[in-house]
């Protein structure tokens, strides 16, 4: 109860919980704990003015009852010492030998009261009769106010008090002259002079002396006599007041030290007073450093939100787990992908349940993979299933999270998802196992039309001669010497006609593919001849430069005489608008290291450079209309037999070169 | 390619080129050799070229006859070569022989003056009856060039005043006639009329007009005012 009506708290709590009122915002809270210091700094200023005026209520009764005291003290000395004189004039005048009288008793007199400068007897001519202490110290001659003094005892026969003198080298004197009586007559005076610089010095007890200055001051203010530390009128406080008869124009002064009471005061408010100011400082540089700090929070809000809204609108998954595979954080994009809601997959330890399970293992395998940080740096290829069954193919990649201190923390990984390249990876591949089957099929079609056209050739002297012989039947002109020659040139043009199909035959026949050894010089001479009526219509020639004493290749016929169909067909594409005598494709043959290399060459346009790369992908192709798909699928079969094929651009032209194992 | 394994001549005797003939152009030995062997038996003459660039070494304008070429062949094509023998002059009918899907490129060649196009496998007699007919005709036009080459040398003989006389002949005007509009006498006209007959190798009026008209050159339109 106490602490929630506590303003003090209260603003405390309003600093640091945004959801309070506005109005007690920060400056308003500044404002009001400033105002309270300030409060506690007057209320306390007051206390002490309060207490400050006490004690010198207090300071200035002590002042006037100490000036009392000591006026008192004075007072009282004077009267005795008026009393001791009386007494002993009294004892002179009645004694019998006064000298004796005055020997034995002034000296105790002078002994007790010490103040007493000096005594002496006069006769009434105002001689000196005897002194005490000394003889020389007898004043002579007397100062004015003592002639006075005595002329009053001489004729009035009483004694009195002079008002204060000098004396050089002392303090003020005031002397005491008492008449001697002697038979009703007077026959001489005491004299004592009273050093008043002595009765302060004898008869000020310490307990004053130590916290006062005493003066004695005459009428006009002169200082008589003083028992003073220091210079009386820096004193803060003082009183005065008159010394009272017997004594005349006597004043006391008591001056009181500035005292260590009211230095530790002034010491105290100093420091309340710096202390105050040293508060509020502080309260401001609280409340600056408070300011600061929110905006630095604000910031650090706004740079929060900015960056998870970045992490949030990434497509890229990002997630992080500590090194036990825990999972610690997951975006929205890694959500997304596999299905789960972040506070579903915050905290899942493996098995993970966007793990496939037919792949649990192999998952499992590559996790530990990655958490013994052998995973790191490349991309792994996993696959994550949702909760719905659906599949997706992603590529992880791992890195280290290490914190501000430069410990690992755990494991951040990135995740794409990369089904739909999948995907089309899959969907070209399958469209290259087709394409290649197409093409072996356009490559049959044109052979069958080639086939077709070039059977005409033997077909047409078939016919010319049958006709010619029937010809020669209807018109009797035949003799037997002619037939032979004609039917041997029929038979040969059959021949050749069989030859032609079976040689097509051969190349269409297929099944799986067969390695056997093979002459890679026939193979090519084959090939070309397969090719020669295309030859013919492009007026493109094939020079075959391949030794037959090359060993053999292990490889299939039918495939590799694909390769070279292709290569062969391109080298024309790319010949066309050379002059007929420049269209010329060079096949050669050399021995590599277990590999027969062929380069195929032509002075085509060649291939541009920005193709290059991908010359061997799927689609791409410098022809107008054309698929793309033959080095594709040259490149498949010469992959097919562990060879390699590749592209190296000439000044003119192009030089496609494939490698084939031999069969050593 | 390899030789034929037996073949005419390719380089005949000058007499034997200037007779008419087939001139058979192929690169295909076994299919010259047939093609031969066919036209012997129906009696036709025949020279056979394995290259159109070999048959062009020999052509003159004077050979008689026709050409019969593949379309596609080493060296120059068919087309080409008849191209080439129509700069050099030729004015030879030209049959082509094509394989299966050379359609379009014979098409073309029609256009371009061959006379006609065989598609392999042929109907050999039909083929050699074609042939016959080109070469008869190849004749017919020779004699008819020669014809004309005649007439238009006989033409040049003819000085101005005949010339002029000549337009009024064939527009069938009497001498009389003649002469008033040509301001000449009408014995003046009779000299030229019997000069442009001997000149014209004709020995009538009706005569030069009908050689006229066949010639093509002049427009004859009869007049029966003539009679």
């Amino acid at each position: 109860m106490a602490v929630d009506t506590h303003p003090r708290i209260r603003g405390l709590q309003a600093s640091d919980d945004s959801s309070w009122p506005r109005a007690l915002s920060a400056p308003a809270l500044m404002l009001g704990s400033l105002l309270s210091l300030a409060g506690i700094f007057c209320v306390l200023g007051l206390l002490l003015w309060l207490l400050d005026g006490d004690e010198r209520e207090a300071r200035r009764e002590e002042i006037i009852r100490d000036a009392l005291w000591v006026e008192h003290t004075i007072q009282f000395r004077f009267g005795a010492i008026e009393t001791r004189l009386a007494r002993l004039a009294y004892e002179l005048g009645r004694a019998d030998s006064p000298e004796d009288v005055f020997a034995v008793q002034s000296g105790p007199l002078v002994q007790i009261d010490r103040e007493i400068w000096s005594l002496t007897w006069l006769d009434n001519n105002q001689h000196v009769m005897a002194a005490i202490p000394h003889a020389h110290d007898a004043q002579t001659p007397l100062d004015p106010v003592v002639r006075r003094a005595v002329e009053i005892a001489q004729r009035g026969g009483r004694g009195s008090f002079t008002p204060p003198y000098s004396r050089p080298g002392t303090s003020d004197h005031v002397s005491y002259v008492a008449p001697i009586l002697k038979g009703g007559r007077v026959s001489g005076v005491l004299h004592a002079e009273v050093s008043l610089g002595r009765l302060l010095a004898q008869h000020i007890p310490w307990w004053i002396a130590e916290k006062r200055a005493v003066l004695i001051k005459r009428a006009d203010e002169r200082i008589a006599a003083s028992r003073s530390k220091i210079d009386p009128d820096k004193a803060a406080l003082s009183y005065t007041v008159e010394i009272g008869p017997p004594l005349t124009n006597l004043w006391l002064t008591l001056a009181s030290y500035q005292n260590r009471s009211s230095l530790v005061q002034n010491g105290l408010v100093v420091a309340m007073i710096v202390l105050s100011f040293l508060a509020a400082g502080a309260l401001i540089a609280r409340e600056r450093q408070l300011r600061g700090r929110k905006r630095a929070e604000a910031d650090r809000d706004r740079e929060y939100a900015f960056r998870r809204s970045m992490e949030e609108s990434l497509r890229v998954g990002i997630r992080a787990r500590d090194l036990t595979g825990r999972l610690l954080y997951v975006n929205q994009a890694f959500c997304r992908m596999v299905g789960y809601s972040e506070a579903e997959l915050i905290g899942r330890t493996p098995p993970m349940p966007y793990w496939v399970p037919e792949e649990l293992e192999r998952t499992q395998r590559l996790h530990d993979a990655v958490l013994s940080g052998e995973a790191v740096g490349h991309g792994l290829e996993v696959k994550f299933q949702r909760p719905d069954g659906s599949q997706i193919d992603v590529l992880l990649y791992e890195a280290p999270l290490i914190d501000e201190q430069g410990q690992q923390q755990g494991w951040m990984g990135s995740v794409l998802d990369i089904s739909d390249r999948k995907r089309s990876e899959e969907l070209a591949r399958a469209h290259a196992d087709k394409m290649q089957h197409t093409s072996r099929l356009v490559t049959m079609g044109e052979m069958a039309s080639f086939l077709a056209h070039d059977l005409n050739q033997p077909l047409a002297a078939i016919r010319s001669y049958q006709t010619g012989l029937k010809n020669m039947l209807s018109t009797g002109s035949m003799n037997s010497d002619d037939v032979t020659p004609v039917l041997d040139a029929i038979g040969k043009s059959v021949e050749r006609a069989g030859l032609m199909i079976r040689r097509v035959h051969n190349f269409v026949k297929k099944s799986e593919p067969r390695l056997e050894p093979l002459d890679l010089a026939e193979v090519t001479k084959e090939t070309t001849a397969l090719l020669e009526p295309e030859l013919k219509r492009a007026l493109c020639s094939v020079v075959i430069e391949l030794d037959p004493a090359l060993p053999r290749v292990r490889a299939d016929r039918v495939l590799i005489q694909q390769v070279i169909v292709n290569l062969i067909r391109n080298s024309l594409d790319a010949s066309k608008d050379l002059p007929p005598n420049q269209r010329r494709v060079t096949l050669t043959g050399s021995l590599g290291s277990g590999v027969i290399e062929v380069r195929v060459r032509d002075r085509g346009h060649g291939v541009p450079e920005h193709l290059r790369p991908q010359l061997f992908s799927p689609f791409v192709s410098t022809k107008a209309g054309g698929m793309g798909m033959g080095l594709t699928i040259c490149r498949s079969i010469i992959e097919l037999h562990g060879g390699g094929i590749k592209y190296e651009g000439q000044a003119d032209g192009a030089c496609f070169i494939f490698t084939l194992p031999t069969t050593g | 390619m390899a030789p034929a394994s037996f073949s005419h001549s390719r380089q005949p005797a000058e007499e034997q080129m200037s007779e008419p003939q087939v001139y058979v152009v192929d690169d295909d030995a076994a299919l010259r050799h047939a093609l031969t062997f066919l036209l012997s038996s129906r009696n036709v003459k025949t020279s056979t070229f394995p290259s159109g660039e070999a048959f062009l070494e020999i052509f003159s304008p004077e050979l008689r006859g026709c050409v019969l070429t593949d379309i596609r062949m080493d060296g120059i094509s068919g087309l080409e070569l008849f191209s080439r023998l129509t700069d050099a002059g030729s004015r030879l009918p030209c049959i082509v022989l094509t394989g299966h899907g050379d359609v379009p490129m014979a098409v073309e060649a029609l256009k371009n003056g061959v006379r006609d196009f065989i598609e392999k496998p042929f109907d050999a007699n039909n083929l050699v009856d074609k042939l016959i007919v080109a070469m008869a005709d190849d004749l017919e036009r020779a004699e008819q060039d020669a014809a004309r080459r005649n007439f238009a040398e006989r033409m040049i003989t003819l000085s101005d005043r005949e010339q002029d006389v000549m337009q009024h002949l064939i527009a069938g005007k009497l001498n009389k006639v003649i002469a008033e509009e040509l301001a000449i006498a009408v014995r003046t006209v009779e000299v030229h009329r019997a000069r442009i007959f001997e000149k014209m190798g004709v020995r009538s009026a009706v005569e030069l007009v009908n050689l006229i008209a066949s010639m093509g050159e002049l427009p004859a339109p009869p007049n029966r005012k003539s009679g």
